[in-house]
C-alpha cells in the first residue's frame, strides 16, 4: 500500500501533471456552474481535447471535471435558484433561503467545503476499494465478462430510464451500432455498404461527442433568456472560510452522507442526484428539529453536497475495476479511457499499476484543490454566468466540432458527431436516456466477444448459467430488468393499504 | 405526434437492418454463433420493444394524450418561470441550421474564417446587438482557439479551398 501511495505522490508532485489536475478542477467549476451544461456533457466536450494528453492525465483532468463539475454545480443553485446540475437541486432547497437572507458567502463555502470533504473521502474510499474488488474480478472467466456486462446495460437501462421499454430501445440502438465494421471475432463486415470509413466501425468519441456535447448545443439554442439572475446587493458573494469550523459540529451528517455518497454511487446507473436526494432526507428524518430544513440551513446545504461528491469517487469504483459505469459522467469517462486503448477492469490493475495510481492521486489532490476554487474562485465563476448565452453555446459547438474533427482529421467524424447530436436530442426530447446507448456502445463488443469465445471454450451456453459468479449476475441482470415492475407493484400496494386505513 | 413518428421511424429501422443482417455472410472461422447472431438479435429487440411503445402510443385516447401535454406543458411553464427562460422553436431551428452550413462551409471556407463569422451572425440572430461586442467576441474566440488547438494541440483545422486556402496559410 504504501508503494502505491508513493507512485500516486510521485504523480502529482509532477508540475504538468499538477498543472493538469489545476486546468480540470477551473475548467470543472466552469462547467458545473453553467446552467445549460452538465458534467457528463462537459467531460464529453473535453474528451477529444484530452486525447493529446498522457492516457493517465487525461483519465485525471476528466476526473477533476467531474469532481469539480458536481461540486460547480452548487454556485448557481445557491445564486439564482438554478440547479447547474441535476444532483445541486437539493442544495437549491436551504441554499437559496440563505442568499434571500444575504448568508450567500457562508452558503457558498459550505457547500464548496462539504464537496471537497465528500470527494476526499470518496477518493480515499476508492483507493481502498477498488484494489479489492480487482483482485475479486480477477477470477472472472468468458462467462463472468459476458454476464458482468449484461449486467451493467441491464441495470442501467431499467434505473436510467423513466420507461423501461424506452431504455431497452436506446441499449439496443447502441448494441447495433457497435457491430457496424469488421468483426474482430469473425472477420466479416457488417452493415459497411462498401464504404472505407465504415469498415473502422464508428468511432467512440464523435458519437459520444454529438450524443452529450451537440444536442445540449440545440437544446440551448431553442432556449432565450427572458429575465436576467441578480443577486441581492446585500448578500456578499465572496466565500467565507470561517464555515469550516461549522464542519466540526456535523460530524454525524457528514459520516452519513458521505457513505451514502459513495455506496449509491458505486451502484451502477444511479449517480449524485440519487446520492443527494437521500442524504438530504436522510439529515431531516434525523434532525432534532426537522421543520427548519427549507428555510436556509447548514445541515440542509451540507448533505447533498458531502453525498453528489461522495458519489463521484463510488461511480469511479464499478468504472474502474468492473468497467461498469456507476454514472453517465464516468459513462463518458469510460470512453474515454477505451480510446486512450485502455480496457477498464481488473487487468487494468495488473498491467497499468502505476496509471491507476496515478490517477487516484490525482483525483485525490482534485478534490482537496476544489477549497481553494471555492475560495478564491467564487466570484470569478460567478462572472462567468455573465457572458451572453449565444457566445458560451457557439463556444460548446465549436468545441463540438473541432474535437470531433482532430480524432482523425477528417470531417467524417463532424458529421457523424452532427448526426448524433440530433438523435441525441430527439432521444432526449421523448425521454429516451442516452446513458444506457453510450453504455451499450462499451459494453457491447465486450459481450459479444465473450459469448462467443465462451461458447467456444464451453461447447455450450449452460456453463453460463451454472458458473457460481456468472450464473449470480446473470440472475440479478434479470432481476434489475424486472426491478421497475416489482417497485411500481410494491407502490400500488402500498397506495392500496393506505386507502383501505 | 413526433413520438409515434421516431417510434415508428425506429421499427422501420429495426426491420430493414434486420433484413439487411440476415445477408451477412457466415465467418469463415468455425464457431458456434454466426456474424449475425448479435445484430440480430440487438434488431428483433428493438423491433420487439418499438412495436410495445407504439402500441401504447396508439391506444392512448385523445383526452389522455391532451392531458398529458396539458401536464408537460404546465410543467415546462413552470421551469421557465423558475430559470427566466422561454424555449423559441424558431430559435431551435436556426441553431441546427447554421450548425449544419457550418460544417458544410468548413470545407470550402475553413475554419478561421468561417468560425468568426457564423458566430457574430449566431449572435446577433440571438438577440445580441453590441456592435464592439459583435466584432471582438468573434475574433477573440478565434484567436484562442488558434492558440489552444494549432499551436499547442497541432489539429490541423480545416484551412478551406483556394483563396481561403491562402488566406490561412498567413494566419497558421
Amino acid at each position: 500500500m504504501f508503494d502505491n501511495l508513493l507512485i500516486a505522490a510521485s504523480f502529482v508532485v509532477d508540475p504538468y501533471n499538477f498543472f493538469i489536475i489545476c486546468v480540470g478542477v477551473v475548467l470543472g467549476v466552469i462547467i458545473g456552474a453553467l446552467p445549460g451544461l452538465g458534467t457528463a456533457a462537459g467531460v464529453a466536450i473535453m474528451l477529444p481535447i484530452t486525447l493529446f494528453l498522457e492516457p493517465a492525465q487525461a483519465i485525471v483532468m476528466l476526473g477533476a471535471i467531474y469532481a469539480a463539475g458536481t461540486a460547480g454545480g452548487s454556485i448557481t443553485s445557491i445564486l439564482f435558484r438554478i440547479p447547474g446540475e441535476a444532483q445541486s437541486a437539493m442544495t437549491m432547497l436551504d441554499g437559496f433561503p440563505m442568499t434571500k437572507r444575504g448568508d450567500a458567502g457562508r452558503a457558498l463555502g459550505l457547500a464548496m467545503t462539504a464537496s471537497a470533504i465528500g470527494g476526499v473521502f470518496s477518493a480515499i474510499a476508492l483507493m481502498l476499494l477498488a484494489p479489492i474488488l480487482a483482485k475479486w474480478a480477477l477470477r472472472f472467466g468468458q462467462a463472468e465478462y459476458f454476464a458482468l456486462a449484461l449486467f451493467g446495460m441491464s441495470t442501467v437501462t431499467s434505473l436510467a430510464a423513466k420507461s423501461v421499454v424506452k431504455g431497452i430501445i436506446s441499449t439496443m440502438i447502441g448494441l447495433f451500432l457497435v457491430t457496424i465494421g469488421l468483426s474482430d471475432v469473425f472477420g466479416v463486415e457488417r452493415f459497411t455498404f462498401g464504404n472505407e470509413h465504415l469498415r473502422y466501425g464508428i468511432s467512440y468519441v464523435p458519437v459520444i461527442v454529438g450524443l452529450f456535447g451537440m444536442s445540449e448545443f440545440l437544446r440551448n439554442a431553442g432556449t432565450i433568456v427572458v429575465r436576467k439572475h441578480e443577486i441581492a446587493k446585500d448578500s456578499a458573494v465572496k466565500t467565507q472560510f470561517g464555515v469550516i469550523r461549522v464542519f466540526l459540529r456535523m460530524k454525524v451528517l457528514a459520516i452519513r452522507s458521505v457513505l451514502i455518497g459513495v455506496f449509491i454511487g458505486c451502484l451502477p446507473g444511479t449517480g449524485g442526484t440519487t446520492a443527494s436526494v437521500i442524504a438530504y432526507n436522510e439529515a431531516v428524518r434525523w434532525s432534532k428539529d426537522p421543520t427548519k430544513f427549507g428555510t436556509g440551513i447548514d445541515e440542509g446545504v451540507a448533505a447533498p453536497e458531502f453525498a453528489n461528491n461522495a458519489a463521484c469517487g463510488g461511480a469511479l469504483v464499478p468504472t474502474l475495476t468492473l468497467g461498469i459505469p456507476g454514472s453517465s459522467t464516468t459513462a463518458v469517462i469510460l470512453a474515454a479511457m477505451m480510446s486512450h486503448g485502455l480496457t477498464p477492469g481488473p487487468n487494468l490493475f495488473i498491467y497499468n499499476h502505476d496509471l491507476v495510481w496515478g490517477v487516484f492521486g490525482g483525483y485525490l489532490v482534485a478534490n482537496i484543490l476544489m477549497i481553494g476554487a471555492g475560495i478564491w474562485g467564487i466570484w470569478m465563476f460567478s462572472k462567468v454566468l455573465n457572458v451572453p448565452r449565444s457566445v458560451l453555446n457557439w463556444i460548446i459547438f465549436i468545441l463540438c466540432v473541432v474535437g470531433a474533427y482532430g480524432i482523425n482529421n477528417n470531417l467524417q467524424d463532424v458529421w457523424i458527431m452532427f448526426g448524433f447530436g440530433l438523435i441525441g436530442y430527439f432521444l432526449d426530447k421523448y425521454g429516451y436516456p442516452l446513458v444506457p446507448l453510450v453504455l451499450a456502445i462499451i459494453l457491447g463488443p465486450i459481450a459479444e466477444a465473450a459469448l462467443i469465445k465462451g461458447m467456444m471454450v464451453y461447447g455450450s451456453f449452460w456453463p453460463f448459467i451454472t458458473r457460481p459468479i456468472g450464473g449470480t449476475l446473470l440472475f440479478l441482470a434479470v432481476l434489475s430488468m424486472f426491478f421497475p415492475l416489482i417497485r411500481n407493484l410494491f407502490e400500488k400496494m402500498k397506495k392500496t393499504a393506505g386507502e383501505q386505513i | 405526434m413526433g413520438e409515434r413518428v421516431l417510434t415508428g421511424c425506429f421499427m422501420l429501422f429495426a426491420a430493414v437492418f434486420f433484413a439487411m443482417a440476415m445477408r451477412i455472410p457466415d465467418p469463415h472461422v468455425d464457431t458456434p454463433l454466426v456474424g449475425a447472431f448479435w445484430p440480430a438479435i440487438a434488431l428483433l429487440i428493438l423491433f420487439v420493444c418499438s412495436s410495445i411503445e407504439m402500441i401504447r402510443l396508439l391506444r392512448e385516447s385523445k383526452e389522455e394524450r391532451e392531458a398529458k401535454d396539458r401536464a408537460e406543458e404546465k410543467k415546462i411553464a413552470l421551469e421557465q418561470e423558475a430559470t427566466g427562460e422561454r424555449f423559441d422553436k424558431r430559435l431551435l431551428i436556426f441553431g441546427g441550421f447554421i450548425s449544419f452550413f457550418y460544417i458544410i462551409l468548413l470545407y470550402y471556407i475553413g475554419f478561421t474564417i468561417v468560425t468568426p463569422v457564423l458566430m457574430a451572425i449566431y449572435m446577433w440572430a440571438t438577440g445580441y446587438r453590441k456592435r464592439i461586442g459583435l466584432a471582438a467576441i468573434p475574433i477573440a474566440t478565434i484567436a484562442v482557439f488558434l492558440l489552444l488547438f494549432v499551436v499547442f494541440t497541432y489539429i490541423p483545422l480545416p484551412r478551406g479551398i483556394g483563396i481561403f486556402k491562402e488566406i490561412s496559410v498567413l494566419i497558421y
